[in-house]
């Protein structure tokens, strides 16, 4: 039976979306490394969630690990006083099977200002490795080559990193008390337990988890997702200030690993003197590209070269919190 | 002999995603859902290994959980056409016109009833008889034959009058 000419065109479509398939790997990783208790755990999609542990630790621990320090001390304290020095370190976070799902670099410049540049995990670099996605280097490769990597595409030198796993932020969320978002649209999404109303609402535990892991049923999916990440970001740093921190604490202790050449000390005080913080993804190009490991998102390594450049000139963050889909 | 769980996964899992994706025109949705129906799978592998037509009853549990997903989620499935995800790239030059009847006739495809949808992946993309169709989606071959002209019939006239709202 000959196919007529709509039939061709359906066949047509059907192979164009099944090449759209993601990788393989990615998702046996998964099912291996899944507890089959856990019905609907998620180990892929949790992904973002991580960068704020990271962020909390980065920015909390060693703050409470300052007070702690005895008066004598005195040198210490005398170091971060003086001028800020430039920092990036680079925050992974990586789920329970070890797949980098948030990249995030933070800068710290000399004048004080702070910036955290979200690097989506579906990246698709021609370059690297005849060709790969974002969040395969470090599980393949390991954290140097991810670092260089990162250099490569931003031109920053990223000379730090804090990898952290995937874990308590459930809890971190609940540790402060809620941390408040604001929902364009009314949102529910079985695979992540997502259920929102629309507007203002403050959130914490496994509400908290799903709020961040959610991609399904959202207009942009993954971009949805890092967009709901940054505002979680920047709504958690307002609540921090003034937060009892031991319970904080309590909360990611364990989750986080440095580079030992990471002064974390400095970098705190950095982080929360800050003067202003921005908060950005890097530019990019077609978001459904077809790549060997499934569909991908197209960057230009000048374009974000030239982005992050310029993002010390842009206007910082407004205390606003924006509302997000 | 009987395979091991990750062996038949390992084997299987290009296809079975590929599969996923053509079924629900989105690789998010076909990845989380191929992984909870191999992590079934895998916890009643000692059942499902041994059964003859296991390759089936894998696909039929894929077909299932799109089916159970897209009833759950009935108030609202976004499924943005290549051309709206375009829009919110880079500007780039266009060669987009190629593609255009292709994008209109699959925003057709994406509004058709699931059970006509899941037929059509099945006799297009699978190339399976009437037959299999019948037993995957678990009705009547009469029933098969008739989600597959009626889509055809829908999807021939949406082709006449094309719709404009994809460009």
């Amino acid at each position: 039976m000959a196919n007529d000419r709509t039939e061709q065109l359906i066949k047509d479509v059907f192979t164009d979306e099944a090449a759209r398939a993601v990788d393989s790997r990615e998702v046996l990783a998964a099912v291996r490394g899944r507890r089959p208790r856990r019905s609907y755990g998620l180990v892929l999609a949790a992904a973002a969630v991580v960068v704020v542990v990271a962020a909390v630790a980065t920015f909390v621990v060693p703050q409470v690990f300052e007070r702690s320090t005895p008066p004598a001390a005195d040198d210490q304290s005398q170091k971060t006083t003086q001028a800020v020095t430039p920092t990036n370190v680079l925050v992974v976070g990586t789920d329970t099977a070890g797949w980098t799902d948030s990249v995030v670099l933070t800068q710290v410049a000399a004048d004080g200002s702070v910036s955290l540049i979200s690097l989506p995990r579906d990246s698709w670099l021609p370059a690297t490795d005849g060709g790969t996605k974002l969040n395969q280097i470090y599980a393949r490769s390991g954290i140097e080559a991810l670092l260089a990597t990162v250099r490569d595409l931003t031109g920053v030198p990223v000379d730090h990193y804090a990898v952290v796993d995937m874990a308590a932020v459930g809890e971190l969320a609940d540790a402060v008390g809620g941390v408040p978002v604001c929902l364009n649209a009314a949102t529910s999404d079985r695979y992540s337990g997502a259920e929102f109303g629309t507007g203002e609402q403050t959130i914490a535990g496994d509400a908290a988890l799903a709020f961040l892991r959610q991609r399904h049923g959202l207009p942009y999916g993954d971009l949805d997702r890092i967009a709901r990440l940054q505002a979680f970001l920047q709504s958690l740093a307002v609540k921090l200030k003034g937060a009892d921190l031991a319970p904080v604490i309590a909360a990611v202790q364990g989750d986080v690993k440095t580079d030992p050449g990471l002064d974390v000390l400095a970098l705190a005080q950095d982080l929360t003197n800050a003067k202003s913080l921005r908060v950005a993804t890097i530019p990019i190009g077609e978001i459904d590209l077809s790549t060997p490991q499934g569909s991908g998102i197209a960057v230009d390594p000048a374009q974000v070269k030239q982005f992050v450049t310029g993002l010390p000139s842009t206007p910082p963050a407004t205390g606003d919190v924006p509302c997000v889909n | 002999m009987l395979d091991t769980f990750d062996q038949f996964a390992a084997d299987r899992i290009d296809r079975l995603l590929r599969f996923a994706t053509a079924l629900t025109c989105d690789p998010h949705l076909a990845q989380d859902v191929v992984q909870e129906v191999l992590v079934r799978v895998q916890h009643k592998w000692d059942r499902i290994g041994a059964l003859a037509a296991r390759d089936m009853y894998v696909r039929r549990m894929i077909i299932n959980e799109y089916l159970s997903w897209r009833r759950r989620k009935a108030s609202r499935n976004i499924a943005a056409t290549h051309s709206t995800l375009d829009a919110l790239g880079t500007p780039t030059a266009d060669p987009a016109h190629i593609y255009a009847e292709r994008d209109a006739l699959r925003s057709h495809i994406i509004k058709l009833p699931r059970k006509q949808r899941a037929a059509l992946v099945l006799r297009y993309y699978e190339d399976r008889s009437d037959q299999e169709i019948a037993e995957l989606l678990g009705c009547s071959v009469g029933t098969v034959r008739s989600h597959i002209s009626r889509a055809l019939s829908t999807l021939r006239a949406s082709h006449q009058h094309p719709v404009r709202e994809a460009l």
